[in-house]
């Protein structure tokens, strides 16, 4: 469970975020959305211990603010939204770096499998510096997925922290980035991603949030959040939503003829 | 360190790495040889063979073995090491393949502290100049550069939190502020003091005796040791300093512990052998280029690597012009940076930092 309550953080002076609450559980992939310099990036720096807040953060009843790195690190993996590799580390090498303390000496195939399933199994020896923007972004899925892959032995979930997990991916990846995710989740654990694709976020997130200038306007079920009136005011332009039966909700953002 | 190492190596992808390591350990052991059977005394190798065989070594030689080559090729050994991990720890904590040790100060403090000590020892009161007698300099220099690094420290740290990139700018301040401090000092000089610093700048093994090594080695050793233990950290922290506390790395106590250990190791290196460049820069460069840049193997081969090219130098510092001596920072970049130079230019395209 991973409980968020009256969040404030300050950057530089500047309030960034205003008393956000959210909850989100394990089993499920939370959305959070909303316009550029809205605060969700900075609410995944909150929440994954990376920025100092007021208020309360707790994953598995754990305070985020008071844990320590590698109590943090048993728990939950974040994927940034963009990783400088400093060395020219092979790509196996960064999926690695996800495996835990003891685990890098055994000679399991996790980082092999979750390469496969960002489909970059053939590409485990190459320098990670030559990859393109989206083949980077997927290693750096898999390492995420490495570090908390394997359930708890207490039966306490795990989670995922992903900042745009499909920025700079095309629509093939990003249709399977978002399908692992979402098993993921499915699996029992939790997801937190930054999303900017709304139709992305209807199709795969069970509950999304909705921020604008700092502040929570809405969090619920895609269908709840995806309004014509709470978009259109979030976003500072006319939209409309538009829903099949078949696939939920979906989006058509309207040009304003000024 | 070295057993910790091969445990690893065979349980994990680098194999290359790890066959260097052998390969490492190897070439030290020749090296080291060829070492203590090279000298101006005429003491050769099949001397040295026939007297393992035999058990007889005449008086002079055994004074020339155990007290003239031995420490010395300890204290080579030692400060190769300890130069050449001590660049493998900065580079890794700096996230940037030219830093080396000089960027926490100690370079710029320990040769303040040297010039001090060689300018205005001579104005000490007898009492304490006989006191330390010939550890004068060597102790002005571990103080001086131990110091300088504490105060950089202090300068980036805020609220527990150190600034590697500030640290970085205190310290381009500091070592100018030191360089001129040293410009006074090498003003007022006289003409025999001079050349006293001129030499110390440009380092050297002479002199080496079992007490220096017994000073130096509590400093180096332990760091020497640790090393390896902070390769997983500074993997991660590869991905940037964010990324690393995410893996479950306590990254302040990761800085702390490598500025700390680098400025106890290079202090004691610089402060007993003087400034000898090079060897912290190139070595980890050239483990990086033909083995990778997974710490787990670049630590301890940096070792041995540093170990086996200042051996090797010193060999020719005091052969080339015996029974005179080169100073050895000479020798390491004479031979050190056309290496270098070549290994860039048979790279194709740039170096991308």
């Amino acid at each position: 469970m991973l409980v968020v309550e009256n969040l404030c953080v300050a950057l530089s002076h500047r309030p960034v975020l205003r008393n956000v609450s959210l909850t989100a559980r394990p089993g499920t992939l939370t959305a959070i959305v909303g316009p550029n310099g809205s605060g969700k990036t900075t609410l995944m720096r909150a929440m994954t211990g990376e920025v100092r807040y007021q208020g309360k953060v707790a994953l598995n009843g754990l305070d985020v603010a008071r844990a320590k790195a590698w109590q943090l690190a048993a728990i939950r993996a974040v994927m940034a939204q963009e990783t400088q590799l400093a060395f020219p580390f092979t790509v196996l090498e960064v999926v690695r770096l996800g495996l835990g303390m003891g685990e890098s000496t055994a000679s399991h195939d996790l980082p092999q499998r979750a390469l496969a399933e960002v489909g970059l199994l053939h590409h485990t020896s190459r320098n990670y510096q030559d990859l393109s923007g989206g083949e980077r972004q997927r290693v750096q899925l898999a390492r995420a997925l490495v570090q908390v892959w394997t359930p708890l032995g207490d039966g306490g979930a795990r989670w995922l922290f992903l900042d745009e997990p499909v920025a700079s991916l095309d629509l093939g990846h990003q249709l399977q980035v978002m399908r692992l995710a979402r098993r993921f989740a499915d699996a029992g654990g939790g997801v937190v991603a930054v999303m900017h694709d709304l139709n992305l976020s209807a199709m795969f997130a069970d509950r999304m949030a909705l921020l604008a200038d700092g502040a929570l306007r809405a969090a619920g079920t895609p269908h709840a959040v995806l309004t014509d009136t709470l978009l259109s005011a979030a976003y500072g332009c006319p939209i409309r939503t538009n829903a099949l039966p078949s696939h939920g909700t979906w989006l058509l953002p309207q040009a304003v003829a000024s | 360190m070295l057993a910790l190492a091969l445990r690893r190596g065979q349980a994990a992808s680098g194999a290359r790495a790890a066959m260097a390591l052998r390969g490492l350990v190897v070439l030290l052991l020749g090296i080291s040889l060829v070492s203590l059977g090279t000298g101006a005394a005429g003491l050769r190798l099949d001397d040295l063979f026939h007297a393992a065989l035999t058990g007889e070594l005449t008086p002079r030689d055994q004074v020339i073995l155990f007290s003239i080559r031995l420490p010395r090729l300890a204290m080579g050994v030692l400060i190769g090491a300890a130069l050449a991990v001590s660049g493998a720890l900065m580079q890794g904590l700096f996230r940037n393949p030219l830093a080396d040790p000089g960027i926490v100060g100690v370079g710029a403090g320990a040769g303040l502290g040297a010039v001090l000590a060689i300018v205005l020892g001579g104005a000490l009161p007898t009492a304490i100049a006989v006191h330390f007698g010939g550890h004068l300099v060597p102790v002005a220099a571990f103080l001086g550069g131990w110091s300088a690094t504490l105060l950089l420290y202090r300068l980036a740290t805020r609220g527990g939190q150190t600034s590697v990139a500030t640290m970085l700018l205190a310290g381009i301040a500091l070592g100018a502020l030191a360089g001129a401090l040293t410009g006074i000092m090498v003003y007022l000089a006289d003409d025999r003091q001079l050349r006293d610093l001129t030499f110390w700048s440009m380092g050297s093994l002479a002199g080496a005796g079992w007490g220096k090594i017994a000073t130096a080695l509590p400093l180096i050793l332990p760091v020497l040791l640790a090393a390896p233990l902070l390769a997983r950290g500074l993997n991660a922290l590869a991905l940037g300093e964010a990324q690393a506390a995410h893996l479950g790395v306590e990254v302040e106590r990761l800085k702390r512990l490598i500025i700390l250990g680098v400025a106890a190791a290079t202090g004691a290196a610089v402060a007993v052998a003087g400034g000898i460049g090079f060897i912290g820069i190139v070595v980890p460069h050239l483990l990086r280029i033909s083995t990778g840049p997974n710490h787990r193997y670049l630590l301890p081969n940096a070792a041995l690597l540093g170990a086996s090219l200042l051996v090797g130098a010193d060999m020719i510092a005091r052969s080339i012009v015996a029974p005179a001596e080169l100073p050895i920072g000479i020798v390491t970049a004479v031979l050190g940076a056309p290496v270098f130079l070549w290994i860039l230019m048979r790279r194709k395209g740039l170096v991308g930092l």
